[in-house]
């Protein structure tokens, strides 16, 4: 009833309706809300299934709020945004010096500086690693950002806020993380030629250019995986089932 | 090739042209845009500054540092005698113009339909990317106490500017999310959708 309902009369007209079939209190909702159809314009099936929410609850799952909150755009954005917070919080939070936290950090720095050695080595082989420096022909330090950890985080909390398949999500991270690295190695590699060949344009690259690209990587990877995860969700999915047709 | 893709190519051509233009070495920018944001910066902060005492004064650096062309000089002020009390030097060019090019060249290569709300929101991201030039100086007049901050307040503001203004990733990727969420937020549907008729869907039953 409440859909044909929906379908003949005006919205706010419809919703007086189902908010009179609706119990007062208390009770479990006996029918869909009706904004919910007529919002849309279309009879879906799947919405016009018995309602969950109870009139406890005060509101309707569908009322206007929280159909804008509940809304796949809306709940991406607040969720990267809580976890792009959350990530910027701890990995940026000041720290006492010699506590744990900056002891962690500081190895870590020494082994991404190694790793960087480490590549630049292969061409490089005069190359000295010195805890978070590196010495040659150009001395470069490591500090924090120059592991390109915005990009990561930023990645990270754009793919965490993705809808997907947990264990898709999962390998899309990992795999996401690890391009973004090889890039960031590949980024102080050829700032470390920079500065050996143009050190005058050294700020430019450092400042400009490079973070630029990074971030454009960053974006790409993040496409690249998403369409992976909307690939996994397809197939997942059972097609559609055609419309019957009179014989 | 088709609409799309030529769109598209458009949008990143303009994103880049003006990128370029707005970010390129131009002799005498940097010191113009120092003074510039070095005069409105001073009138809005002495009068907020006065119950401490102190005054701010941000002038560009030396003019034959060609080097530091972007960094204001901060000079704390004792507000009675005039004295200096502290120097700092910031880099506005890194704290707020490159964010503010950015957002220019976003919003040049991708606009919003309404011209209205398409300036409403340009206005408002350059006053909020402005506003990234105070927070080093907000930090250092923190750390010398000259303005009290709890330890919490100042942990979040420590955290804010080393997010937003030290990484140099970010200088991209605020104004380009920003941009992106006033598009996703803001922009008008391109067709209108309350008379659009939605087709009945063709159902017999048999």
């Amino acid at each position: 009833m409440t859909a044909r309902l929906a379908r003949s009369v005006s919205g706010a007209a419809a919703s007086k309706v189902a908010r009179r079939e609706r119990p007062a209190f208390g009770g479990e909702a006996t029918t869909s809300c009706v904004e919910c159809v007529t919002a849309r314009g279309i009879r879906r099936p799947g919405r016009l299934r018995r309602s969950t929410a109870t009139a406890s609850d005060g509101m309707c799952l569908g009322a206007p709020m929280f159909k804008k909150l509940l809304e796949p755009r809306v709940r991406f954005a607040a969720l990267f945004a809580l976890l792009s917070a959350t990530l910027f919080s701890l990995y940026f939070f000041p720290y006492a010096e010699n506590g744990g936290s900056e002891v962690w950090l500081t190895l870590y720095l020494e082994k991404y500086t190694a790793l960087v050695g480490a590549v630049l080595g292969i061409v490089e082989p005069h190359v000295v690693v010195s805890r978070t420096q590196i010495l040659g022909r150009f001395s470069m330090s490591i500090v924090r950002s120059c592991d390109g950890m915005e990009a990561n985080m930023l990645f990270c909390a754009a793919l965490l806020a993705m809808p997907g398949v947990w264990w898709r999500k999962a390998l899309a991270l990992c795999a996401g993380l690890v391009a973004l690295m090889a890039f960031n190695v590949l980024r102080l590699c050829c700032l470390y030629y920079v500065g050996v060949y143009f050190p005058a344009q050294f700020d430019f690259a450092h400042y400009d250019l490079w973070p630029l690209l990074i971030i454009a990587f960053a974006v790409l990877d993040f496409l690249v995986c998403v369409r992976w995860l909307q690939e996994g969700s397809a197939h997942a999915r059972p097609p559609a089932e055609p419309a019957h047709v009179a014989a | 090739m088709s609409p799309h893709r030529r769109a598209t190519l458009f949008a990143a051509a303009r994103f880049l042209a003006v990128l370029m233009v707005l970010a390129a070495p131009w002799p005498g920018l940097g010191r113009a845009y120092v003074a510039a944001y070095g005069g409105v910066a001073t009138v809005i902060a002495n009068p907020i500054l006065a119950s401490s005492g102190v005054e701010l004064a941000l002038a560009p650096s030396a003019e034959d540092d060609a080097k530091h062309e972007w960094f204001a000089m901060v000079s704390v002020l004792d507000a009675q005698t005039h004295a200096r009390q502290h120097k700092m030097a910031t880099d506005l060019r890194r704290a707020g113009y490159l964010q503010m090019a950015l957002y220019l060249a976003a919003a040049a290569a991708y606009p919003l339909r309404d011209r209205v709300r398409f300036l409403v929101v340009v206005t408002a991201g350059l006053a909020l990317f402005a506003a990234f030039g105070w927070l080093p100086i907000m930090m250092y007049l923190a750390k010398k106490q000259i303005i009290a901050l709890g330890s919490w307040s100042l942990s979040l503001l420590s955290v804010v500017y080393r997010s937003l203004v030290t990484p140099p990733g970010m200088a991209f990727a605020v104004p380009g999310l920003l941009w992106l969420a006033a598009r996703t937020f803001l922009e008008k549907p391109s067709l209108p959708t309350a008379g659009r008729k939605i087709p009945a869907p063709s159902v017999s039953i048999v």
